[in-house]
Order: structure tokens, then C-alpha cells, then sequence
């Protein structure tokens, strides 16, 4: 085959005790904050790279290098005192709690049915529950590189695609987007202003209301039929920053990293001049990103003073487009 | 040959003689951060933190929930939208913390005085969170340096008789010692203050309680005795913290942003009573509005806009922002000069409020018959508080003139007045009382009714979980409407 497939792949399974954790604890003791030694955590994992090349003729050969990653970490025990580590917090909560995994995110969401659909108030907003619920988790289900190189004589194209599959994001872009209107999500309802008897105007949130019996039980739901301005809608979305659900998106995407357009000059060229390998180049990053959450880029962290709060986008800057033409010279 | 054989020594060595010894733990000690504190140096801060901390939840809950004042623009906490509120949690329990020790210190150096400071804002502090809360951790609270991260939650029953005693003891031991005490903001070192402070916080405590137990003989006691229980006697002893012209310690709104401040209103309840009554402390709570701020005073309007609109109303109420009153520049911009030093101050009790209890205890039967000295005492003392002259007829005015069968309902009015920017005590005394009659806004989100606690601190579910469980399972919901202990009606 002629060196023409490779593959390697690598599995582990590691297990982290008493790592020196700050772990908050109720500020009612007089402290925020307890350093001890901690956990137990379970992490397990595959990496996979192949590379081929599939053409390989006369001056001309293409080959692909494809990654592949996959990690799971499980939280087996935290400690006797313990059993949940607020890790993080901004606006969401990212939890280690024992029999999750890293980097579960929690925060209130909507209140269900037993049919999943979301309960409404009379007034026409959805209710929050009454307690923090498990919104998702920031860590993806895997992660994939393709890299593409094409190279004709000294001519070569090389094209980069980053894929990460699974996981979710918190965008605190959306939950204030939303209560001022400035999105195009917040169109909706307002075709006409705020006055509810013109059509277009208002919006009846998809769910169900509860059907009470005289003595105040719940004996059924029926579908939620109850307007509301698009003003009011856009922020009992989120019950005025509060119930996030709305507003964690599945953070998997697609980007085209990289594209470089480059020529190797022949070395011969320099004659006794002592240069080799001397490459020009034109390159083009973050070119293109295919990703189902609206408005933000999901690559992207909030930081809460100077801590990294992962799975949480904070108005943050998205990663820039850059194009620009190098120059490589070897001595 | 020599070499290799001073090495082979030197790591025999290493094996042999391992370097621990009893030293180690010197050197975790940092020479450059003092390990102990005394009390003077915690006091300043733990008064400063806590009432400025007050200051901050009046402005944002307590003036809204008994409408001092309204919201035109993210009116959410107008509408009952309040979600969790853990500003005062947090900084009480911390400045909890700074308390605590200065009870251990004080008592290890057997001074008195501070610790009887010590037990009167351990008092407050925590009467003030369960009053809010219901239920919280007091016995086993800042406890951490024993062993107890997990504090469990108290009823507040035993929590109020945990106070009461508190304040009794600090009443017996402050004085007894001689060591005087500085780093104190409030009274400045005037233990005779601190004594009256401790007293009429008892007052405070003990009427709020009075629908759960009998306290009849305790409140007599204090009134009969004032040689070994002395209270407030004037406006001079008010338990109000003063602020200065420069920063950091600023009243604590005069550094917010101008469009945040004027998101608060004058509330057309606070503000048409005090039109009904022709009453002219309107003119330092709040300011004729912008469009008419310009013309002689005769025609300059007063106008409140009504509590728990929806955005899209409360911004075009009235025509919109400048046909409705701001609150009084003595509480932002002209809180550094002289009037408002005088009046923008942290209110943690005044001798107005203990005249009013007085006068409601009075009435109801409870302490010797004198409720309509109280009632006016304590009249005089609000407007003196506010700096603004009493008019000379106030005291016979319709709405305002004492008599018996309204009393109830007089006493409730005028010290709802004079809790001004101390909303959160005030909504403690509707709650208890219902007076003045509260109606939830029309676009409130609460099913119409006025919220009666404050909703557990997020964090509390994550870091305190089976404790807080256990204290929603005892005390019912953990939502806005489930009664602390003491509010019965």
C-alpha cells in the first residue's frame, strides 16, 4: 500500500482521587469556600486518527488526516460531606454532583406535564419549577477534525473542518436579546404593535394549562389558549432572566477552520543561497460555521472575573475571520 | 571515588532522617496578615456592609412592596416577579461571620460592651433575615471553624426567643465593664445608645411576635422600668447610620446609575396619601415631576403612577417619564449635602417607629393606656426625622386628628410614612397588621396577592441541600406567599 493508510487509535480509562478542590459551601457557616481533598472521577475515552491518501499520481496526491475523540467523565463520589460541587456560576450553575457527569449544567426550567409539555399560567406565561433541573451539559458527545491536502507539484490546498457533535450552551445573548427585542425571534407577535385585537399580534405559547377540580387538585391539562403581547411574551420566556431553559441550545457545529492556498518554491532555486523549504502562502481562518444556535458562536466561554464558566455564552465576542498570506522560510 | 561517596551518604541521609517535624506548620503561617483581630476593627466594617446592604433591597423590594414607589421600566419586582433575592443573605451571614468573632474575642477578654454590640447586630441581623426568610440557620450558623458546614435551619420561633433573650442579656451586660469602644460608626462609642438600641429593638421584636405568643407582661416591664430598661427617648437615638460627602461612604444610591434610579417612581398610593393630607414631607420624598418642575411652586404637580403595570403601560402612563414624580434628590444626587446627610441615612430603627408600637400596644390593650401621646410623639418625631417642618395644624387635620376608633388604623397610616425608604420593616408591620390596605398591582403575577416572604437563595439547593429541604418540608412552599411563623392574619 505504500504507506498510504493509517490509523491509531488509543483508548483510556483513569481514575482521579483527592484532587484539592475549592468547594463552595453554604455562606450560613460564616464561609464561602473549603479547600479539601476530594473525588473520585471516572474518565473514559477514545481517540481515533486515521490518515489516507487516496490519489497519488504523477505529481498529484490527496491525502485526508481525520481525528476523532470521544471522553466521558463520571463523577463517582465527591466526598462523605459533599455530594455536590458547584464548579461554576453565571446565570446557570455547572454542577458536579455525584452520579453526573462533568460539566452538567442546572438552572430552572419549564414545568411539565407528565406528557412533557410545558404547563402555563392563566395569565398565559409559562410556569418555572420550583427547583434547579439539569439544562444539559457543556462537554460534547465528540469531537472530529478533517484535515483535506491536495498537492500538485509545489502547488498544495490544504482545508480544515472542526466538528463538535453534542452538548449544550447557555446564551445569555438570547435571554436578553429577547426581553429588549432585538432579535429576530422577538418578530414574533408583533407584527402590528402590542394591541392584541390586530391581527398578528400576540403570541399563544405552545403547552397546556391545568384543569383544577373544586377542592384546587389538578385533574387535567388542556391546551393553553391565553395571548399575550409580544413584550410580554419575549420576557416570561425567560420569567425575566430567571427560567433559562429557553435558552440552552444544543452547541454542536461545524466550522470550516481553515483554508491555505500555498506554493513551495523549489529549493534549487537558491542556488548557494542556504534557504529550503520556503513556502508562500494565502490563509483564510473560521471561514464558515454551520451550527443550529441562533445569533452566537457556541465555541465560545463567559468568564466570571477571571474564572472560565464553560457552557456559558455571556455576550461574548465570537471567534474572528482572518485572512492573511504567510511566508515560510528553513535554514 | 571521594564524590561518589558523599553522594551515596547524602541520599542515604535523605532516607534516614525524613525533614518533618513540628515545624511545618509555621510556615503556613503568613508574617505579613495579622491572625488575630480585636473588635474595634471588625465593627466598622460589619455595620457599614450590613446597613448599607438594607439600603440597597429598600430600594429595590422593600419602597416597592408597600409602595413608596413604582416601577416604569423592567418592572418585574413591581409585577411580584421577584425570583430569589440572596443580597441580604449573603451579606448578612458574612458580616455574621465578623459578629461571631467579635462575641468570641469579647468574651475571651471578658469585654462587655462589645459584646453586647455584638449580640444587639447578631439580633437584628438575624430577626431581620428570618423576618424575610422564615426559617434559616441560626443556632448552628458561622459555625465552619467548629466543624459545621451544614447548618441546619431553625424554626423561627425559637430563632425570635433566641433574640429576645440576646437583646435582655446585651441590656444587662453593657457598661458592666469599663473598656470603652471605638470603631463604632452608629453611636460612636455612646454606650448609653447602645443600651436604648437594645431595648427598643426588643419593643420591635417583641410586638412583631405578639400574635403568637403573650408578651404583655415583657413589653410593661420595659415601659414600667426605663431606670434598667431605657428606650429611645428622642430622635437623637435613632439607630440610623449616617453617611459622608465622600466616597466610600456615600449614602449608597448616590453612586448608581442616573437611568436606574429614575426606573423607581413615586407610587400613586404613598403619593396621593400624602396629597390627601397635604402633607409636605411629599416634598422630600419625592419632586414635582419634570414637566411642571420648572413653574412656580403653586403650580408644580405631584404625580405617582400606580404599582405592578406592565412594561408597555407603565412607560406611557400619564403621557410617560416627565409627567410623573421622581424620588426626592436627597436620596441621589443631594444625598452629600447638609439636608441629605440628614435624611438619606440607613434606617435600622427609629424613635418615630418605637412611638407607633408603643401607641398600637397602647391601644390594644396591652402596655398602660397612653396611645394618644405615642401616636403624636411619634408623628413629630417622622417629620423632625425627615427634616421638614410639622405644620402647625397637622395634628388636627381630617385623616391625622386622634380618636379611639380609628386609632388602629391612624397609628398604621402615619408609620407607614415615617418608614420611608425602610420599606422592608414596613412590609414586616403589614404583614402583621395589614395596615395600610395593599392592592397587588393589575398586571402582578402573583394570582393578586401581596408576596409575604422572600424566596430561599439559589445557592442554598446546591451547597445546603437536605437542611433546606427539611425546612420547606416544615415551613410549606418555598414561593413568595407561604407565612413566616409570626404572621398570622
Amino acid at each position: 500500500m505504500k504507506n498510504r493508510i493509517g490509523l491509531s487509535a488509543t483508548y483510556y480509562n483513569t481514575l482521579s482521587r483527592n484532587q484539592i478542590l475549592q468547594v463552595p459551601i453554604t455562606v450560613t457557616s460564616g464561609y464561602t469556600a473549603k479547600i479539601l481533598n476530594a473525588g473520585k472521577i471516572r474518565n473514559k475515552g477514545i481517540e481515533l486518527s486515521l490518515n489516507v491518501v487516496p490519489v497519488r499520481i504523477s505529481g498529484l496526491e490527496w491525502s485526508v488526516d481525520v481525528n476523532w475523540s470521544k471522553n466521558n467523565s463520571e463523577i463517582l463520589d465527591l466526598t462523605d460531606e459533599i455530594s455536590n460541587y458547584v464548579m461554576a456560576s453565571k446565570y446557570v450553575t455547572v454542577e458536579a454532583r455525584v452520579g453526573g457527569r462533568m460539566g452538567d449544567i442546572y438552572g430552572y426550567g419549564y414545568e411539565r406535564n407528565p406528557d412533557g409539555e410545558i404547563i402555563f399560567s392563566s395569565n398565559g406565561r409559562p410556569k418555572q419549577t420550583t427547583e434547579k433541573i439539569l439544562l444539559g451539559n457543556y462537554n460534547p458527545d465528540w469531537l472530529a477534525g478533517i484535515n483535506n491536502t491536495l498537492r500538485f507539484k509545489n502547488l498544495f490546498f490544504n482545508i480544515l473542518f472542526d466538528i463538535r457533535h453534542g452538548g449544550e450552551i447557555y446564551s445569555h445573548t438570547q435571554c436578553v436579546g429577547r426581553e429588549g427585542g432585538q432579535l429576530i425571534e422577538t418578530l414574533e407577535g408583533r407584527a402590528n404593535g402590542y394591541d392584541l385585537s390586530l391581527p398578528g399580534n400576540g403570541v399563544i405559547g405552545k403547552g397546556v394549562v391545568e384543569v383544577f377540580d373544586g377542592s384546587g387538585n389538578v385533574t387535567g391539562y388542556e391546551p393553553n389558549t391565553t395571548k399575550v403581547s409580544a413584550r410580554e411574551w419575549h420576557t416570561a420566556y425567560t420569567n425575566g432572566r430567571k427560567l433559562l431553559e429557553g435558552c440552552v441550545f444544543d452547541a454542536s457545529f461545524t466550522k470550516l477552520r481553515e483554508v491555505k492556498l500555498g506554493y513551495r518554491v523549489p529549493d534549487k532555486i537558491w542556488g548557494r543561497v542556504p534557504l529550503k523549504d520556503v513556502n508562500v502562502s494565502l490563509v483564510g481562518r473560521n471561514l464558515y460555521l454551520w451550527t443550529k444556535v441562533p445569533h452566537i458562536d457556541p465555541e465560545t466561554s463567559a468568564l466570571d472575573g477571571g474564572t472560565i464558566v464553560p457552557g456559558v455564552e455571556a455576550m461574548s465576542m465570537p471567534s474572528s475571520r482572518s485572512f492573511g498570506f504567510n511566508v515560510n522560510l528553513n535554514f | 571515588m571521594k564524590v561518589k561517596y558523599i553522594l551515596y551518604l547524602f541520599i542515604v541521609g535523605l532516607l534516614v532522617f525524613p525533614a518533618c517535624d513540628d515545624k511545618l506548620e509555621e510556615v503556613n503561617e503568613n508574617p505579613n496578615v495579622p491572625l488575630n483581630v480585636t473588635p474595634d476593627l471588625l465593627l466598622p466594617n460589619v455595620i457599614r456592609e450590613s446597613v448599607n446592604r438594607t439600603v440597597n433591597d429598600n430600594w429595590e423590594i422593600g419602597n416597592i412592596v408597600v409602595q413608596y414607589t413604582a416601577k416604569i421600566q423592567f418592572v418585574n419586582e413591581d409585577r411580584y416577579n421577584w425570583g430569589v433575592r440572596d443580597g441580604i443573605w449573603n451579606t448578612f451571614y458574612g458580616c455574621l461571620r465578623d459578629v461571631n468573632n467579635i462575641l468570641i474575642i469579647s468574651e475571651s477578654e471578658n469585654q462587655n460592651n462589645y459584646r453586647a454590640i455584638g449580640l444587639i447586630l447578631k439580633s437584628w441581623m438575624f430577626a431581620f433575615m428570618t423576618d424575610l426568610y422564615g426559617n434559616i440557620p441560626y443556632s448552628e450558623a458561622t459555625n465552619a471553624k467548629e466543624g459545621i458546614y451544614f447548618p441546619v435551619y431553625d424554626s423561627q420561633e425559637s430563632i425570635y426567643n433566641g433574640i429576645l433573650t440576646d437583646l435582655e442579656t446585651a441590656n444587662e451586660i453593657i457598661g458592666t465593664t469599663n473598656e470603652s469602644v471605638s470603631g463604632d460608626i452608629l453611636y460612636n462609642g455612646n454606650l448609653n445608645k447602645w443600651k436604648k438600641f437594645s431595648n427598643s429593638l426588643r419593643v420591635r421584636y417583641l410586638m412583631r411576635s405578639s400574635d403568637r405568643m403573650d408578651v404583655n407582661a415583657q413589653l410593661t416591664q420595659i415601659i414600667a422600668n426605663p431606670e434598667t430598661y431605657p428606650v429611645f427617648t428622642s430622635t437623637d437615638d435613632d439607630a440610623r447610620l449616617t453617611y459622608t460627602k465622600v466616597y466610600p461612604n456615600q449614602f449608597p444610591l448616590h453612586t448608581i446609575r442616573v437611568g436606574s434610579f429614575d426606573e423607581y417612581r413615586l407610587s400613586r398610593h404613598f403619593c396621593d396619601t400624602l396629597l390627601m393630607l397635604d402633607d409636605p414631607r411629599i416634598k422630600v420624598f419625592a419632586r414635582a415631576t419634570a414637566a411642571t418642575a420648572d413653574l412656580p411652586e403653586d403650580q408644580q404637580l405631584y404625580v405617582g403612577i400606580p404599582n405592578g403595570l406592565d412594561d408597555v403601560t407603565a412607560l406611557t402612563y400619564n403621557g410617560g417619564a416627565q409627567n410623573i414624580s421622581r424620588v426626592g434628590s436627597y436620596f441621589y444626587e443631594d444625598a452629600i449635602t447638609e439636608t441629605g446627610l440628614a435624611v438619606a441615612q440607613g434606617n435600622i430603627m427609629s424613635y418615630a417607629e418605637l412611638q407607633f408600637t408603643l401607641a398600637e400596644a397602647s391601644r390594644k390593650g396591652m402596655i398602660p393606656e397612653n396611645t394618644q401621646e405615642y401616636y403624636e410623639n411619634g408623628i413629630r418625631a417622622a417629620f423632625e426625622m425627615f427634616t421638614v417642618e410639622m405644620p402647625s395644624d397637622y395634628l388636627t387635620r381630617e385623616h391625622v386628628a386622634y380618636n379611639n376608633n380609628d386609632a388602629l388604623e391612624l397609628i398604621g397610616l402615619q408609620k407607614w410614612i415615617s418608614y420611608f425608604f425602610n420599606g422592608l420593616e414596613a412590609w414586616c408591620d403589614w404583614r402583621r397588621t395589614g395596615i395600610p390596605v395593599i392592592t397587588p398591582g393589575p398586571s402582578n403575577l402573583n394570582d393578586n396577592r401581596v408576596p409575604v416572604r422572600f424566596i430561599y437563595p439559589l445557592s442554598e439547593q446546591s451547597v445546603n441541600t437536605e437542611n433546606r429541604a427539611n425546612a420547606v418540608a416544615v415551613q410549606g412552599a418555598d414561593d413568595l406567599n407561604t407565612r413566616v411563623w409570626w404572621d398570622v392574619n
